[in-house]
């Protein structure tokens, strides 16, 4: 393990002595950590947790696939046709600001109860960091890369995949990669307002219910599933994208 | 001998400017390397372009190694002062990249990437390494390489010497030098210092500001590919003399730097 990860870890650590510090002082709204402990397994026992976690990922999943065909089908005009890149550049920064979790109440206005609104939130929530990465990846690909790979005779199909495609890639991942994180983010927060199962709606449940040690078993699992997702996608990306952290690094 | 490179009345407007003006030159195939001299936006890299294929001439023609120039061939690859090797690829991968254009298979063009490498003093290990990871030097070399495992007939160089430090320089010049007689490849070499020119090139053309270009012969100089000679009072003369003659160009041309230092 890494120093970094070493000291990742050491942070859990501190975060859980500080937890068990303020249970001691007899704060009303940590509940222990062995009653966390307890209701996790319990809520893992049973299956509700699997159940809910499954539809939120499902809904993260559909939810991010949209917003990525979206961005993709926007961001190709885009890089082709500046004119369109403007008119279109207007739109997004108006709504880009604009959180995601304000259209909670017009999405379920829309769509009612269920996986559709909170579907809707995800989309819109992944949209704009996939957007920005795809864009910024369009702009990356070098005019002289392109005309080294022509004078060399590169055909189309060498020049998408062994020009374009590399140069956007990286920028595109990493937009990809905050965009789920975005989107768990979001589908959270939607299944808190308007749904009747998921991650959210068990933490709002529950808490409803006035049962802190399952609430919080809810949010452990919103959390770790979180970290986990940031951590995957976060290899994959320093893996098939090692030469960019190395130019990146070269370039400071 | 037969003539290398043939412009005849070459013209080229860039957004309503002339660029270059009537340009005709004929350069002997037993003097490989032409440098192209000239101040920072007066249509040395236009001309390169061309040379190419990048784009078309307003009006003229030019013919390389008795190819006339219709559009982009692997037989006149540019090598780019910066972003000219591919940052993704691995060395190995850059060096062969325009034998996996032509379809030679994974096997045949590493073998043929590493004996390039080799013969250009890269280490062995460096094949597996990413640009980023190299001096501007071996990046240039990289470049180098790649332009050369396509067999080429003439390579085009736009300021390649621009990111090297003073010894560096030296060393592509040699191996400049060393390739054009061994691989007998012609080189255009676009560069703003003179210094280089001067020892390197067997003809300089210079462009002026009104557009013209003249060709000036540098076969003259005792030994021009000489690295020893950059170094001397001799080699330090040779520049003074050429830009005596080049004064009527009006180009200022910069101070020579790391050679008038080590004088």
């Amino acid at each position: 393990m890494t120093r970094e990860r070493l000291l990742n870890v050491l942070g859990v650590v501190v975060l859980v002595v500080i937890w068990d510090a303020f249970v001691g002082a007899g704060h009303v709204a940590l509940p222990p950590l062995s009653l966390v402990a307890h209701d996790l397994v319990a809520l893992l026992r049973s299956g509700d947790l699997l159940v809910d976690g499954l539809a939120s990922l499902e809904r993260v999943g559909a939810g991010v696939a949209i917003a990525a065909l979206v961005a993709l089908m926007l961001a190709i005009p885009a890089a082709l046709w500046p004119t369109f890149s403007y008119l279109l550049g207007g739109v997004i920064e108006l709504m880009r600001p604009v959180p995601p979790l304000a259209w909670v109440p017009i999405a379920i206005l829309a769509f009612g109860i269920g996986n559709k609104p909170a579907i809707a939130i995800v989309a819109l929530g992944a949209f704009f960091p996939m957007w920005l990465g795809l864009h910024q990846g369009f702009a990356e690909v070098r005019t002289q890369h392109l005309l080294a790979a022509k004078s060399f005779g590169a055909d189309a199909r060498v020049r998408l995949f062994d020009v374009i495609l590399p140069s956007v890639l990286p920028y595109a991942f990493h937009g990809f990669r905050l965009g789920v994180g975005l989107g768990w983010f979001c589908v959270v927060a939607a299944e808190l307002m308007g749904a009747n199962s998921g991650l959210g709606y068990g933490v709002q449940l529950n808490s409803l219910n006035l049962s802190l040690g399952k609430t919080y078993s809810y949010v452990v699992a919103i959390a770790v599933l979180g970290a986990v997702m940031n951590f995957g996608l976060q290899s994959i990306e320093g893996r098939v994208f090692r030469w960019h952290r190395l130019a990146i690094a070269g370039d400071e | 001998m037969s003539d290398w490179l043939v412009a005849s009345d070459l013209s080229h407007y860039f957004a309503d400017r002339l660029i270059i003006d009537r340009l005709s030159l004929r350069l002997d195939a037993a003097e490989p390397v032409l440098a192209v001299v000239g101040p920072s936006g007066i249509g040395k890299s236009t001309l390169l372009r061309i040379l190419a294929g990048h784009i078309r001439p307003t009006s003229g023609s030019v013919t390389v190694a008795g190819e006339i120039v219709v559009g982009p061939s692997p037989s006149r690859p540019m090598v780019f002062q910066d972003h000219n090797i591919f940052p993704w690829k691995t060395v190995i991968d850059n060096v062969t990249f325009g034998l996996k254009c032509q379809g030679v298979p994974r096997r045949e063009r590493y073998r043929r990437g590493r004996e390039l490498l080799a013969k250009l003093g890269m280490p062995a290990a460096s094949e597996a390494l990413y640009p980023s990871q190299l001096s501007g030097g071996m990046r240039q070399r990289v470049g180098l390489a790649r332009a050369l495992a396509v067999s080429p007939t003439c390579i085009l160089m736009d300021e390649p010497f621009s990111a090297l430090d003073g010894e560096m320089r030296e060393v592509l010049c040699e191996e400049i030098s060393r390739i054009a007689a061994e691989h007998h490849a012609y080189f255009t070499i676009v560069t703003h210092d003179l210094s280089d020119a001067c020892f390197l090139a067997d003809n300089i053309l210079v462009f002026s500001r009104n557009a013209t270009a003249t060709v000036i012969a540098n076969g003259g100089m005792s030994h021009p590919r000489s690295r020893h000679n950059r170094f001397t009072r001799t080699g330090q003369d040779r520049v003074l003399q050429l830009r005596r003659a080049l004064a009527f160009t009006e180009y200022k041309f910069e101070e020579p730097t790391h050679a008038a230092r080590n004088v």
